[in-house]
Protein backbone atom coordinates (compact mmCIF):
# COMPACT_ATOMS: atom_id res chain seq x y z
CA UNK A 1 0.00 0.00 0.00
CA UNK A 2 1.32 3.43 -0.87
CA UNK A 3 -0.37 6.75 -1.52
CA UNK A 4 -0.07 9.07 -4.52
CA UNK A 5 3.34 10.40 -3.45
CA UNK A 6 4.82 6.94 -3.17
CA UNK A 7 5.09 7.09 0.61
CA UNK A 8 3.80 4.08 2.52
CA UNK A 9 0.27 4.90 3.64
CA UNK A 10 0.07 5.66 7.34
CA UNK A 11 -0.90 2.85 9.64
CA UNK A 12 -3.00 5.40 11.48
CA UNK A 13 -5.08 5.96 8.38
CA UNK A 14 -5.97 2.27 8.07
CA UNK A 15 -7.02 2.29 11.68
CA UNK A 16 -8.85 5.63 11.80
CA UNK A 17 -10.94 5.30 8.65
CA UNK A 18 -13.28 2.82 10.34
CA UNK A 19 -14.15 5.27 13.09
CA UNK A 20 -15.59 8.12 11.08
CA UNK A 21 -15.00 8.44 7.34
CA UNK A 22 -15.81 4.76 6.62
CA UNK A 23 -17.79 3.96 9.73
CA UNK A 24 -19.24 0.48 9.06
CA UNK A 25 -22.68 1.33 10.44
CA UNK A 26 -23.39 4.97 9.59
CA UNK A 27 -21.37 5.35 6.37
CA UNK A 28 -20.92 1.91 4.77
CA UNK A 29 -24.25 0.78 6.28
CA UNK A 30 -23.31 -2.85 6.85
CA UNK A 31 -24.27 -5.21 9.64
CA UNK A 32 -27.57 -3.54 10.44
CA UNK A 33 -29.42 -6.69 11.51
CA UNK A 34 -27.48 -7.22 14.75
CA UNK A 35 -27.07 -3.46 15.21
CA UNK A 36 -30.76 -2.67 15.24
CA UNK A 37 -31.60 -5.71 17.37
CA UNK A 38 -28.92 -5.33 20.01
CA UNK A 39 -28.51 -1.55 20.40
CA UNK A 40 -31.28 -1.49 22.97
CA UNK A 41 -29.00 -1.13 25.97
CA UNK A 42 -25.45 0.06 26.48
CA UNK A 43 -24.39 -3.20 28.10
CA UNK A 44 -25.59 -5.18 25.06
CA UNK A 45 -23.90 -2.74 22.70
CA UNK A 46 -20.54 -3.10 24.42
CA UNK A 47 -20.85 -6.91 24.52
CA UNK A 48 -21.74 -7.15 20.85
CA UNK A 49 -19.03 -4.64 19.93
CA UNK A 50 -16.34 -6.55 21.80
CA UNK A 51 -17.39 -9.94 20.41
CA UNK A 52 -17.66 -8.65 16.83
CA UNK A 53 -14.29 -6.88 17.02
CA UNK A 54 -12.71 -10.11 18.19
CA UNK A 55 -14.13 -12.19 15.33
CA UNK A 56 -13.37 -9.45 12.80
CA UNK A 57 -9.76 -9.38 13.95
CA UNK A 58 -9.44 -13.16 13.69
CA UNK A 59 -11.11 -13.47 10.29
CA UNK A 60 -9.19 -10.53 8.78
CA UNK A 61 -5.85 -11.96 9.92
CA UNK A 62 -6.62 -15.51 8.76
CA UNK A 63 -7.95 -14.41 5.37
CA UNK A 64 -5.12 -11.93 4.71
CA UNK A 65 -2.56 -14.60 5.63
CA UNK A 66 -4.30 -17.29 3.57
CA UNK A 67 -4.54 -15.09 0.48
CA UNK A 68 -0.89 -14.05 0.78
CA UNK A 69 0.09 -17.71 1.15
CA UNK A 70 -2.00 -18.84 -1.82
CA UNK A 71 -0.57 -15.99 -3.91
CA UNK A 72 2.92 -17.37 -3.29
CA UNK A 73 2.07 -21.06 -3.63
CA UNK A 74 -0.23 -21.18 -6.63
CA UNK A 75 0.35 -20.31 -10.26
CA UNK A 76 -1.49 -17.19 -11.52
CA UNK A 77 -4.03 -19.27 -13.48
CA UNK A 78 -4.74 -21.44 -10.46
CA UNK A 79 -5.06 -18.36 -8.24
CA UNK A 80 -7.63 -16.87 -10.59
CA UNK A 81 -9.56 -20.15 -10.33
CA UNK A 82 -9.49 -20.11 -6.55
CA UNK A 83 -10.65 -16.48 -6.50
CA UNK A 84 -13.87 -17.59 -8.20
CA UNK A 85 -14.87 -19.44 -5.04
CA UNK A 86 -13.43 -16.96 -2.56
CA UNK A 87 -16.80 -15.97 -1.05
CA UNK A 88 -17.74 -19.53 0.05
CA UNK A 89 -14.22 -19.89 1.43
CA UNK A 90 -14.60 -16.67 3.47
CA UNK A 91 -17.96 -17.81 4.80
CA UNK A 92 -16.61 -21.19 5.88
CA UNK A 93 -13.64 -19.53 7.60
CA UNK A 94 -15.78 -16.93 9.37
CA UNK A 95 -18.37 -19.47 10.52
CA UNK A 96 -15.61 -21.78 11.80
CA UNK A 97 -13.98 -18.89 13.62
CA UNK A 98 -17.24 -17.93 15.31
CA UNK A 99 -17.85 -21.54 16.37
CA UNK A 100 -14.32 -21.86 17.75
CA UNK A 101 -14.61 -18.59 19.69
CA UNK A 102 -17.95 -19.77 21.06
CA UNK A 103 -16.54 -23.14 22.22
CA UNK A 104 -13.35 -21.69 23.70
CA UNK A 105 -15.19 -18.96 25.57
CA UNK A 106 -17.74 -21.44 26.91
CA UNK A 107 -15.04 -23.80 28.12
CA UNK A 108 -12.30 -21.55 29.41
CA UNK A 109 -13.88 -18.18 30.20
CA UNK A 110 -17.31 -19.04 31.62
CA UNK A 111 -17.75 -15.63 33.30
CA UNK A 112 -17.12 -13.84 30.02
CA UNK A 113 -19.28 -16.36 28.18
CA UNK A 114 -22.19 -15.69 30.52
CA UNK A 115 -22.14 -12.04 29.40
CA UNK A 116 -21.06 -12.29 25.75
CA UNK A 117 -22.17 -15.82 24.82
CA UNK A 118 -25.50 -14.56 23.57
CA UNK A 119 -23.88 -12.31 20.96
CA UNK A 120 -21.31 -14.67 19.51
CA UNK A 121 -23.68 -16.68 17.26
CA UNK A 122 -25.20 -13.38 16.04
CA UNK A 123 -21.84 -12.40 14.54
CA UNK A 124 -22.24 -14.98 11.77
CA UNK A 125 -24.95 -12.78 10.29
CA UNK A 126 -22.88 -9.61 10.73
CA UNK A 127 -21.91 -8.74 7.17
CA UNK A 128 -19.20 -6.32 8.34
CA UNK A 129 -16.97 -9.36 8.82
CA UNK A 130 -17.59 -10.69 5.31
CA UNK A 131 -17.48 -7.16 3.91
CA UNK A 132 -14.02 -6.46 5.31
CA UNK A 133 -12.76 -9.88 4.20
CA UNK A 134 -13.76 -9.15 0.61
CA UNK A 135 -13.06 -5.41 0.47
CA UNK A 136 -9.85 -5.25 2.44
CA UNK A 137 -8.23 -8.37 3.89
CA UNK A 138 -8.16 -10.29 0.59
CA UNK A 139 -6.02 -7.65 -1.13
CA UNK A 140 -3.93 -6.28 1.74
CA UNK A 141 -1.21 -7.52 4.06
CA UNK A 142 -1.68 -9.03 7.49
CA UNK A 143 -0.61 -5.91 9.43
CA UNK A 144 -2.81 -3.55 7.43
CA UNK A 145 -5.71 -6.02 7.81
CA UNK A 146 -5.17 -6.17 11.56
CA UNK A 147 -5.34 -2.38 11.82
CA UNK A 148 -8.35 -2.31 9.53
CA UNK A 149 -10.15 -4.87 11.74
CA UNK A 150 -9.35 -2.95 14.92
CA UNK A 151 -10.54 0.34 13.40
CA UNK A 152 -13.70 -1.15 11.96
CA UNK A 153 -14.42 -2.97 15.22
CA UNK A 154 -13.96 0.23 17.19
CA UNK A 155 -16.13 2.16 14.72
CA UNK A 156 -18.82 -0.52 15.03
CA UNK A 157 -18.64 -0.43 18.83
CA UNK A 158 -18.77 3.38 18.95
CA UNK A 159 -21.75 3.45 16.59
CA UNK A 160 -23.53 0.86 18.74
CA UNK A 161 -22.68 2.92 21.81
CA UNK A 162 -24.21 6.09 20.29
CA UNK A 163 -27.40 4.29 19.25
CA UNK A 164 -27.80 2.43 22.51
CA UNK A 165 -27.13 5.51 24.66
CA UNK A 166 -29.98 7.38 22.98
CA UNK A 167 -32.28 4.37 23.06
CA UNK A 168 -31.57 3.35 26.64
CA UNK A 169 -31.61 6.83 28.19
CA UNK A 170 -34.82 7.96 26.46
CA UNK A 171 -36.49 4.60 25.96
CA UNK A 172 -35.85 3.08 29.37
CA UNK A 173 -34.70 6.08 31.43
CA UNK A 174 -31.48 4.28 32.29
CA UNK A 175 -27.78 4.55 31.54
CA UNK A 176 -25.87 1.25 31.69
CA UNK A 177 -28.74 -0.18 33.70
CA UNK A 178 -28.83 2.63 36.26
CA UNK A 179 -31.87 4.92 36.36
CA UNK A 180 -30.97 8.45 35.19
CA UNK A 181 -34.16 10.31 35.96
CA UNK A 182 -36.31 10.19 39.06
CA UNK A 183 -39.21 7.78 39.43
CA UNK A 184 -41.49 10.40 37.81
CA UNK A 185 -40.00 9.79 34.35
CA UNK A 186 -42.22 7.74 32.14
CA UNK A 187 -39.98 6.07 29.54
CA UNK A 188 -40.65 6.54 25.84
CA UNK A 189 -40.93 2.80 25.22
CA UNK A 190 -41.05 2.98 21.44
CA UNK A 191 -37.33 3.75 21.35
CA UNK A 192 -36.51 0.37 22.88
CA UNK A 193 -38.69 -1.41 20.32
CA UNK A 194 -38.00 -2.02 16.63
CA UNK A 195 -39.37 1.32 15.27
CA UNK A 196 -37.18 3.21 17.72
CA UNK A 197 -34.12 1.42 16.39
CA UNK A 198 -34.87 2.56 12.84
CA UNK A 199 -35.73 6.12 13.91
CA UNK A 200 -32.56 6.57 15.95
CA UNK A 201 -30.46 4.94 13.27
CA UNK A 202 -31.89 7.18 10.53
CA UNK A 203 -31.23 10.33 12.51
CA UNK A 204 -27.62 9.33 13.20
CA UNK A 205 -27.05 8.37 9.57
CA UNK A 206 -28.28 11.81 8.54
CA UNK A 207 -26.00 13.45 11.09
CA UNK A 208 -22.96 11.55 9.78
CA UNK A 209 -23.87 12.44 6.20
CA UNK A 210 -24.19 16.09 7.19
CA UNK A 211 -20.84 16.09 8.98
CA UNK A 212 -19.14 14.49 5.98
CA UNK A 213 -20.66 17.01 3.56
CA UNK A 214 -19.78 20.06 5.63
CA UNK A 215 -16.19 18.85 5.87
CA UNK A 216 -15.80 19.22 2.13
CA UNK A 217 -16.53 15.62 1.31
CA UNK A 218 -13.13 14.17 2.21
CA UNK A 219 -14.48 13.16 5.57
CA UNK A 220 -11.11 12.62 7.19
CA UNK A 221 -10.92 12.95 10.94
CA UNK B 1 -16.25 -29.24 -16.55
CA UNK B 2 -12.73 -29.85 -15.30
CA UNK B 3 -12.87 -26.45 -13.62
CA UNK B 4 -15.93 -27.35 -11.62
CA UNK B 5 -14.33 -30.55 -10.34
CA UNK B 6 -11.19 -28.66 -9.38
CA UNK B 7 -13.10 -25.91 -7.57
CA UNK B 8 -15.24 -28.46 -5.75
CA UNK B 9 -12.09 -30.24 -4.63
CA UNK B 10 -10.56 -27.00 -3.29
CA UNK B 11 -13.73 -26.06 -1.45
CA UNK B 12 -13.97 -29.56 -0.01
CA UNK B 13 -10.41 -29.32 1.29
CA UNK B 14 -11.11 -25.92 2.87
CA UNK B 15 -14.27 -27.25 4.55
CA UNK B 16 -12.45 -30.34 5.77
CA UNK B 17 -9.65 -28.27 7.31
CA UNK B 18 -12.19 -26.07 9.06
CA UNK B 19 -14.12 -29.10 10.24
CA UNK B 20 -10.93 -30.57 11.60
CA UNK B 21 -10.12 -27.35 13.46
CA UNK B 22 -13.60 -27.17 14.98
CA UNK B 23 -13.50 -30.84 15.94
CA UNK B 24 -10.18 -30.37 17.65
CA UNK B 25 -11.34 -27.30 19.59
CA UNK B 26 -14.59 -29.04 20.53
CA UNK B 27 -12.67 -32.00 21.89
CA UNK B 28 -10.27 -29.77 23.81
CA UNK B 29 -12.98 -27.66 25.41
CA UNK B 30 -15.63 -30.33 26.06
CA UNK B 31 -14.39 -31.34 29.51
CA UNK B 32 -14.13 -27.72 30.63
CA UNK B 33 -17.61 -26.97 29.30
CA UNK B 34 -19.10 -29.96 31.17
CA UNK B 35 -17.35 -28.99 34.39
CA UNK B 36 -18.71 -25.45 34.17
CA UNK B 37 -22.19 -26.79 33.50
CA UNK B 38 -22.05 -29.08 36.57
CA UNK B 39 -20.91 -26.23 38.84
CA UNK B 40 -23.64 -23.96 37.46
CA UNK B 41 -26.26 -26.67 38.06
CA UNK B 42 -25.21 -27.14 41.70
CA UNK B 43 -25.44 -23.38 42.30
CA UNK B 44 -28.81 -23.15 40.58
CA UNK B 45 -30.31 -26.04 42.59
CA UNK B 46 -29.34 -24.33 45.83
CA UNK B 47 -30.90 -21.12 44.55
CA UNK B 48 -34.32 -22.55 43.61
CA UNK B 49 -34.74 -24.81 46.66
CA UNK B 50 -32.96 -22.76 49.36
CA UNK B 51 -34.18 -24.96 52.24
CA UNK B 52 -32.58 -28.13 50.91
CA UNK B 53 -29.11 -29.03 52.12
CA UNK B 54 -28.28 -31.63 49.55
CA UNK B 55 -29.73 -32.90 46.32
CA UNK B 56 -30.31 -36.28 44.72
CA UNK B 57 -28.88 -37.25 41.39
CA UNK B 58 -31.03 -36.51 38.36
CA UNK B 59 -34.29 -38.49 38.44
CA UNK B 60 -36.93 -38.97 35.81
CA UNK B 61 -40.69 -38.84 36.23
CA UNK B 62 -43.02 -40.24 33.56
CA UNK B 63 -45.73 -37.65 33.05
CA UNK B 64 -49.41 -38.25 32.34
CA UNK B 65 -49.06 -36.85 28.81
CA UNK B 66 -46.51 -39.50 27.88
CA UNK B 67 -43.39 -37.33 28.15
CA UNK B 68 -40.86 -37.47 30.92
CA UNK B 69 -39.49 -34.79 33.18
CA UNK B 70 -36.07 -34.62 34.79
CA UNK B 71 -36.07 -33.52 38.39
CA UNK B 72 -33.89 -33.38 41.48
CA UNK B 73 -35.01 -34.13 45.03
CA UNK B 74 -33.82 -31.73 47.72
CA UNK B 75 -33.35 -33.02 51.26
CA UNK B 76 -33.67 -30.89 54.39
CA UNK B 77 -31.62 -31.15 57.61
CA UNK B 78 -33.37 -34.35 58.83
CA UNK B 79 -33.11 -36.09 55.49
CA UNK B 80 -36.77 -35.45 54.71
CA UNK B 81 -37.75 -34.16 51.28
CA UNK B 82 -37.71 -30.36 51.46
CA UNK B 83 -38.64 -29.72 47.86
CA UNK B 84 -38.08 -30.56 44.23
CA UNK B 85 -36.27 -28.86 41.40
CA UNK B 86 -37.93 -29.59 38.07
CA UNK B 87 -36.03 -29.17 34.81
CA UNK B 88 -38.68 -27.74 32.50
CA UNK B 89 -38.17 -26.61 28.95
CA UNK B 90 -40.24 -24.99 26.23
CA UNK B 91 -39.74 -23.28 22.91
CA UNK B 92 -39.54 -19.51 23.41
CA UNK B 93 -39.49 -16.88 20.69
CA UNK B 94 -36.29 -18.03 19.00
CA UNK B 95 -34.62 -20.48 21.34
CA UNK B 96 -35.36 -23.32 23.70
CA UNK B 97 -35.94 -21.97 27.20
CA UNK B 98 -34.58 -24.26 29.91
CA UNK B 99 -35.70 -23.42 33.41
CA UNK B 100 -35.16 -24.98 36.80
CA UNK B 101 -38.33 -24.72 38.90
CA UNK B 102 -37.97 -25.10 42.67
CA UNK B 103 -41.14 -26.11 44.56
CA UNK B 104 -41.95 -27.20 48.08
CA UNK B 105 -43.68 -30.61 48.46
CA UNK B 106 -47.12 -28.91 48.21
CA UNK B 107 -46.27 -27.29 44.88
CA UNK B 108 -45.71 -23.65 45.86
CA UNK B 109 -42.82 -22.10 43.95
CA UNK B 110 -39.69 -21.43 46.00
CA UNK B 111 -37.74 -19.94 43.13
CA UNK B 112 -37.01 -20.38 39.46
CA UNK B 113 -33.85 -19.98 37.47
CA UNK B 114 -33.53 -19.81 33.71
CA UNK B 115 -30.63 -22.12 32.91
CA UNK B 116 -30.40 -21.62 29.19
CA UNK B 117 -31.92 -19.19 26.73
CA UNK B 118 -30.86 -17.36 23.60
CA UNK B 119 -33.76 -14.97 23.14
CA UNK B 120 -33.48 -11.58 21.46
CA UNK B 121 -31.05 -9.36 23.38
CA UNK B 122 -32.93 -6.41 24.81
CA UNK B 123 -36.32 -8.09 24.52
CA UNK B 124 -36.76 -11.76 25.49
CA UNK B 125 -33.26 -12.00 26.92
CA UNK B 126 -34.40 -9.61 29.66
CA UNK B 127 -35.69 -12.65 31.58
CA UNK B 128 -32.15 -12.57 32.98
CA UNK B 129 -32.09 -8.80 33.55
CA UNK B 130 -31.01 -7.71 37.01
CA UNK B 131 -32.51 -4.52 38.34
CA UNK B 132 -29.93 -1.94 39.36
CA UNK B 133 -30.15 -0.53 42.84
CA UNK B 134 -30.02 3.25 43.21
CA UNK B 135 -29.69 5.75 40.39
CA UNK B 136 -26.82 6.56 38.06
CA UNK B 137 -26.12 9.76 40.01
CA UNK B 138 -26.12 7.95 43.34
CA UNK B 139 -23.75 5.41 41.84
CA UNK B 140 -21.35 8.09 40.56
CA UNK B 141 -21.49 9.88 43.93
CA UNK B 142 -20.78 6.54 45.60
CA UNK B 143 -17.74 6.06 43.39
CA UNK B 144 -16.31 9.39 44.59
CA UNK B 145 -17.04 8.53 48.20
CA UNK B 146 -15.15 5.30 47.65
CA UNK B 147 -18.11 3.05 48.37
CA UNK B 148 -17.59 -0.53 47.21
CA UNK B 149 -19.79 -1.92 44.47
CA UNK B 150 -22.66 -4.08 45.67
CA UNK B 151 -21.37 -7.49 46.70
CA UNK B 152 -24.16 -10.03 46.71
CA UNK B 153 -25.49 -10.70 43.21
CA UNK B 154 -29.08 -9.56 42.80
CA UNK B 155 -31.61 -11.94 41.30
CA UNK B 156 -33.30 -11.19 37.97
CA UNK B 157 -36.53 -9.32 38.74
CA UNK B 158 -38.59 -11.16 36.15
CA UNK B 159 -37.77 -14.56 37.63
CA UNK B 160 -38.27 -13.47 41.25
CA UNK B 161 -41.92 -12.71 40.43
CA UNK B 162 -42.59 -16.45 40.46
CA UNK B 163 -41.54 -16.94 44.07
CA UNK B 164 -44.38 -17.84 46.44
CA UNK B 165 -46.99 -18.40 43.74
CA UNK B 166 -49.10 -21.55 43.40
CA UNK B 167 -49.28 -23.13 39.93
CA UNK B 168 -52.87 -21.95 39.45
CA UNK B 169 -51.74 -18.34 39.88
CA UNK B 170 -49.23 -18.54 37.07
CA UNK B 171 -50.64 -16.37 34.34
CA UNK B 172 -49.58 -13.15 32.66
CA UNK B 173 -51.22 -10.02 34.11
CA UNK B 174 -52.93 -7.59 31.78
CA UNK B 175 -50.75 -4.52 31.23
CA UNK B 176 -51.19 -1.96 33.99
CA UNK B 177 -52.98 -4.38 36.32
CA UNK B 178 -51.60 -5.56 39.60
CA UNK B 179 -52.31 -8.68 41.58
CA UNK B 180 -50.93 -12.18 41.91
CA UNK B 181 -49.43 -13.21 38.63
CA UNK B 182 -46.57 -12.41 36.29
CA UNK B 183 -45.82 -9.05 34.69
CA UNK B 184 -44.77 -9.78 31.11
CA UNK B 185 -41.58 -8.31 29.68
CA UNK B 186 -42.24 -5.32 27.44
CA UNK B 187 -42.04 -6.40 23.81
CA UNK B 188 -41.42 -10.03 24.72
CA UNK B 189 -44.86 -11.47 25.43
CA UNK B 190 -44.05 -14.75 23.68
CA UNK B 191 -41.01 -15.37 25.86
CA UNK B 192 -42.88 -14.39 29.02
CA UNK B 193 -45.83 -16.64 28.19
CA UNK B 194 -43.65 -19.59 27.17
CA UNK B 195 -41.71 -19.41 30.43
CA UNK B 196 -44.84 -19.05 32.55
CA UNK B 197 -46.55 -21.96 30.75
CA UNK B 198 -43.45 -24.13 31.07
CA UNK B 199 -43.28 -23.51 34.83
CA UNK B 200 -47.01 -24.07 35.41
CA UNK B 201 -47.34 -27.17 33.25
CA UNK B 202 -44.27 -28.83 34.69
CA UNK B 203 -45.48 -28.34 38.27
CA UNK B 204 -49.04 -29.48 37.55
CA UNK B 205 -47.98 -32.57 35.65
CA UNK B 206 -45.32 -33.43 38.19
CA UNK B 207 -47.72 -33.13 41.15
CA UNK B 208 -50.34 -35.20 39.32
CA UNK B 209 -47.76 -37.93 38.73
CA UNK B 210 -46.70 -37.85 42.38
CA UNK B 211 -50.29 -38.11 43.59
CA UNK B 212 -51.04 -41.02 41.30
CA UNK B 213 -48.16 -42.97 42.71
CA UNK B 214 -49.26 -42.13 46.26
Amino acid sequence: MSDANGRPAGCWKEFAKGIFSQNPIFVIVLGLCPTLAVSVSIENALGMGAAATFVLLGSNIVIAALMALLGKMLSPEMLAQVKKIRIPIYIVIIASFVTIVDLLMNGFAPALYARLGLYVPLIVVNCIVLGRAEAFAASNGVIASTLDALGMGLGFTLAMLLLSTVREVIGAGKFYGYPVFGPGYSPMLILTLAPGALLTFGLFMGLFRHLKNTRGGNGSL
Amino acid sequence: MGDIVKLCAILTVVCMLNGLAIGYVYDASRVAIEKTAAATLAGSLKLVVPRAEKFSEKKQAALADGRSLDYYEGYGPGGAVAGYALAAERQGYQSLLKVLVGIDPAGTIEGIKVIEQAETPGLGARVDEVEARGTLWGRIAGMFRGAAAEKEPAQPWFQSQYKGLAPAELKLLRPGRDGRGIHALTGATITSRALTDAVRDSIELFLATKKERG
